[in-house]
């Protein structure tokens, strides 16, 4: 069984570390957030104290996970050993982590195009959008994601409002 | 309606096709690799809103079974596991299939997912009244120390670091308290928001952790091409000697899987791996298990069904998912107003029956459609994800639109997409952040509640025995990790 590789190690630290500044940014977040909360006069703790000790939780465990970090301690579990042994590596495509960073930004495009265009033609132009930089670009393909698209914006539409779900 | 009524009303038109299309959906979702049985339950969640709280339930409840059993198909076929709870029958199910015996590998596969399934229903049909009658003796201490440990046990015992899984759970605790706080009436944390008044959407955190974060992670892979598949299927019913052979580990792989199911918030994946560790070790030809051997079939994918009906039993008498996918489908009955907890049993009797029912009779749908099925449920790997993707993002929004009309939801679907995708790339597990989401009201209210009974005294955590019992557990299961990784580096030599 194997752990994680040397090369893997710095990437997941720096992960570690910047999920840890993450989670105490949040925690003090809420801290700030419920410093003015009044308490009931029958309420023992009030409605800050839930979330108050939550975020002190928070914190405490995300300065343990950064100090691991900088004492160089790996944050990986014996639990993933068995996965990394068994999962399958297919290495005859390329992974393309730029679509992710697509689907990211045309999502935001999408869901701020709705209230000006309206759901239909903006899901349409969406998925043709989306869909076209994600396929391999052959003829075919093309023609169905545009086909998809047409149907499926416009269809889903009906569909939806068809069962009364309020759609802009 | 009692269990008999619960079997009755699945046959009859509209839930027996919810049956149908659900048990479909859920195998055809978790034979294709990236979205899972979690995601297509969260994306179910809005279009349960129209259904009664019974037909919601059979809906989700087949998906939940379907998603669990279809990652075997392509886990067996192709390496490809459609699940993370099929992983660990790649192991034999591949080599098996490799070596000219693919209809072998799936026969005994699916037939082990039945039995396995069907077990683990008696468990659920036995043991949950029991478990509710014990639970109803339970004071607010129990349930907060109960929710506690529940929280400390997934971030223990799901994949990776245990610190980072309670760093999960507690962010989800600490996304679910902006709003209106039920004890008080106050607003709380809305930072002078309109829009936060009525808090995050369960759905649309749901929604944006489970789903748009799968489809973000999909888009890298897609232009991943799968080759083609041997379409015969020979061999794939067993006989009653197959059956007999392998009885002893069956059952065994059960009891693993109904145990480890019952543990508040640990998966599939988790019984599968602990049964099919089981089966080498007890076996007395372990060196033939990763070669396509059957006992590690039938081991795992017993142990991944069996899981199933075990995580629904601390669900519906304690509130408390068994699973993640539980946890989704514990949101869903919060949707329709369906309080999970020992008092389900008298408040709404027609969910259990049908929640148990449709366990079983999903298994039996499941069984007949893989076996009639399952290369045609396979070849949609073909499918390319550039078609399917964006759909999926499209039916995200009208999913987070279907509760409030509020594209305030929608952008927070988003933004916990992005959020769930960033956690996932860090190791970080998403069970323990859904269970703290759903968890944490729970966890406040009786917490308080207890505080204002004992005036403010926290002293009846530890002088209430199950209240003790179930903090010690939380502590073991914090403390036990972190000491036996500081043994291992103490063991382990300095590099030179």
């Amino acid at each position: 069984m194997s752990g994680p590789s040397v090369t893997e190690e710095p990437k997941s630290a720096r992960a570690d570390a910047l999920f840890a500044l993450a989670m105490m940014a949040v925690a003090l977040l809420t801290m700030w957030g419920v410093r003015n909360q009044p308490r009931a006069p029958y309420d023992p703790v009030g409605a800050a104290a839930v979330p108050f000790w939550t975020a002190v939780a928070v914190l405490a465990l995300a300065s343990v996970l950064l100090v691991r970090v900088l004492l160089k301690h790996s944050t990986r579990g014996a639990a993933m050993s068995l996965f990394t042994m068994s999962e399958a590596v297919d290495d005859s495509y390329a992974v393309v982590p730029r679509f992710s960073v697509y689907a990211v930004v045309l999502s935001l495009f999408y869901v701020a195009l709705i209230p000006l265009a309206g759901f239909a033609a903006a899901s349409v132009l969406f998925m043709l959008v989306f869909g076209a930089a994600l396929c391999d670009r052959t003829p075919r393909s093309l023609a169905i994601v545009a086909v998809v698209a047409l149907l499926g914006g416009v269809g889903l539409d009906y569909g939806f409002r068809a069962l009364l779900i309020d759609l802009p | 309606m009692d269990l008999v009524q619960g079997f009755l009303h699945l046959v009859t038109g509209g839930p027996l096709l919810l049956l149908l299309v659900g048990t479909f959906l859920g195998i055809v979702v978790g034979a294709l690799p990236g979205l899972t049985g979690g995601a297509l339950l969260a994306l179910s969640l809005p279009f349960t809103y129209r259904m009664s709280s019974v037909d919601g339930v059979i809906l989700m409840t087949s998906m939940y079974v379907g998603g669990i059993s279809g990652g075997l198909i392509t886990a067996t076929l192709m390496r490809i596991p459609g699940e993370p709870s099929a992983v660990v029958t790649t192991l034999d199910g591949f080599p098996m299939a490799r070596g000219g015996r693919p209809g072998r590998a799936l026969g005994l596969g699916i037939s082990a997912s039945l039995i396995g399934g069907a077990l683990s229903w008696v468990a659920l049909v036995t043991l949950a009244p029991a478990m509710a009658r014990l639970a109803l003796v339970f004071g607010p201490f129990e349930n907060f120390a109960l929710v506690l440990m529940a929280l400390v046990l997934i971030a223990a015992l799901s994949q990776g670091s245990v610190v980072k899984g309670l760093l999960s759970g507690l962010f989800g605790m600490l996304v679910s308290y902006p709003g209106i706080d039920e004890t008080s009436g106050q607003m709380r944390l809305t930072f002078g928001f309109e829009e936060m008044v009525g808090g995050f959407s369960y759905l649309a955190v749901i929604l944006g952790a489970f789903a748009i974060s799968q489809v973000l992670a999909d888009a890298m892979h897609a232009r991943q091409k799968f080759e083609r598949l041997d379409p015969s299927v020979k061999g794939i019913f067993l006989s009653p000697k197959d059956y007999l052979g392998q009885a002893f580990n069956i059952v065994r792989s059960s009891v693993i899987g109904v145990w480890i199911g019952i543990l508040p918030g640990v998966g599939a994946s988790i019984s599968s791996i602990v049964a099919y560790s089981v089966a080498k070790n007890m076996s007395k030809t372990p060196e033939k298990f990763g070669t396509g051997f059957e006992d590690g079939i039938v081991a795992a994918e017993t142990a991944n069904n069996a899981n199933t009906g075990g995580a629904l039993i601390p669900m519906i008498t304690l509130g408390i998912p068994g699973s993640p996918a539980a946890s989704i489908l514990l949101a869903g009955l919060l949707m329709h107003n369906v309080q999970p907890g020992p008092t389900l049993f008298t408040n709404s009797p027609e969910v259990v029956s049908a929640l148990m029912a449709t366990h079983l009779a999903s298994h039996i749908v499941m069984f007949a459609m893989m076996v009639a099925g399952c290369m045609m449920i396979a070849r949609l790997m073909y499918v390319q994800r550039a078609y399917v993707l964006p759909i999926i993002i499209v039916l995200c929004v009208i999913g987070a639109l279907a509760e409030n009309g509020r594209m305030f939801d929608v952008w927070t679907m988003i933004g916990f997409g992005v959020v769930g995708f960033l956690l996932e790339l860090a190791a970080v597990p998403l069970g323990p952040f859904v269970i703290g989401l759903i968890l944490a009201p729970l966890a406040e209210t009786q917490l308080r509640a207890g505080l204002m009974g004992s005036n403010g005294s926290l002293m009846p955590l530890v002088e209430r025995p199950v209240a003790l019992l179930f903090l010690l557990v939380s502590v073991l299961m914090f403390v036990w990790p972190l000491w036996r990784d500081f043994l291992r580096r103490r063991q382990t030599p300095l590099p030179a």
